[in-house]
């Protein structure tokens, strides 16, 4: 009776075990095949912004898109010191967000809160020492702090009509994603 | 050899049973942590770094690159004002106004969260700037009436998403009955 209440009793701390490990480790794997998705379907490469064209059944690469958005993407690599990413204001809702590899979105900001026609966002690894002088080297708006080497930039454009296309073709190729090093 | 295959064993079952606890629990995550308005529900640990860690693999699955509450409330419903879980099958009715937001849009999508594939590409309804009216049918067939529409044929259990951008601060602090559309079935197949 001993063995078989010792037995049941292992096993359930070795599914309570199972469950932790699964719900710590499945973001991350859902956020490492999610980046390679989004790398071949929007043809962008490392520090390099890429562009959706609009969202439809037949070209959607992530779970519940949102067709009346317009999406770039840049997937940020931290290795040579820190990336910097610039948007334009646009003439519509616009947010840029930034996910880790553990999907969680450390840092947004939107069209309302940009002060200027273009923002500066320098992408720095967590408890980076190396702001000062980096602000003043790129003239950076906002900074934000990536708990992972690597992520990803998302930049989400509303997207009203077919006529707000060639608008946003033009906001595109006002976009950047940068690596820089940091003295 | 008794003690290998008691331990052995132990580790095999646990292991099996913690699987299928996580899928189980994943699944249930974002509803049983949810903060619930009618047949709504939304959650306001999307995206958040210290989210529970069941929930995060949720919406990692879910709903992946949600924003984070503060810039994007997402309400979404997985059943009727009446409790009966969506289907392709049926034909429903979504009115009301929606929340004071900058942006508001509704998209509809199939059991596996992705868009459902359609002749006209018809995903969404999203906001008319002159009004905060809702009114739209979700159907597998255009509605003979006419009016806005969002094609539900082939989404076997189906959901959909209300996406508020910039909400007015009155949204947060009445997340639970701040007044949202109503989710009404007609009719089904």
């Amino acid at each position: 009776m001993t063995r078989i209440f010792f037995w049941l009793l292992a096993v359930a701390i070795v599914a309570f075990g199972t469950v932790q490990v699964a719900a710590h480790k499945m973001p991350t794997i859902i956020m490492a095949g999610a980046m390679k998705k989004l790398e071949e379907g929007y043809q962008a490469s490392a520090n390099e912004f890429g562009h959706s064209d609009p969202i439809k059944a037949d070209n959607q690469r992530v779970v519940r898109p949102s067709p009346d958005l317009a999406y770039s993407i840049c997937l940020y690599d931290l290795t040579d010191g820190a990336v910097v990413v610039t948007v334009p204001k646009a003439s519509n809702y616009l947010s840029v967000a930034l996910y880790d590899m553990g999907t969680n979105n450390f840092f947004h900001i939107n069209d309302g809160e940009m002060t200027k026609d273009l923002t500066k966002i320098m992408i720095l690894p967590e408890q980076s020492a190396s702001v000062q002088a980096s602000q003043s080297d790129y003239e950076v708006d906002s900074f934000a702090f990536s708990p992972t080497k690597e992520g990803l930039v998302l930049v989400r454009r509303v997207m009203m009509d077919e006529q707000d296309w060639p608008v946003i073709q033009e906001e595109r190729k006002l976009m950047k994603c940068e690596a820089v090093k940091l003295g | 050899m008794k003690i290998l295959a008691y331990c052995t064993s132990l580790v095999l079952v646990g292991v099996m049973l913690g699987v299928a606890a996580f899928g189980f629990l994943m699944d249930r995550a974002i509803t049983a942590t949810g903060i619930q308005n009618g047949p709504w529900v939304t959650n306001t640990a999307y995206g958040d770094r210290e989210a529970p860690a069941l929930l995060k693999a949720g919406v990692a699955k879910r709903g992946l690159f949600a924003l984070k509450s503060t810039e994007t409330v997402y309400y979404t419903a997985y059943t009727d004002s009446d409790g009966q879980a969506l289907s392709d099958a049926c034909t429903y009715r979504v009115t009301g106004r929606a929340p004071a937001t900058r942006w508001w849009s509704f998209t509809l999508y199939g059991g596996d969260n992705f868009l459902i594939d359609n002749e006209v590409d018809i995903y969404s309804v999203f906001m008319d700037p002159v009004s905060m009216n809702v009114d739209f049918t979700i159907s597998p067939d255009a509605p003979a009436g006419g009016g806005d529409w969002l094609p539900s044929k082939g989404g076997g259990e189906i959901s959909v998403t209300l996406r508020l951008y910039n909400p007015e601060p009155a949204v947060y602090e009445s997340l639970t009955t701040t007044p949202l559309p109503s989710i009404v079935r007609e009719s089904c197949i």
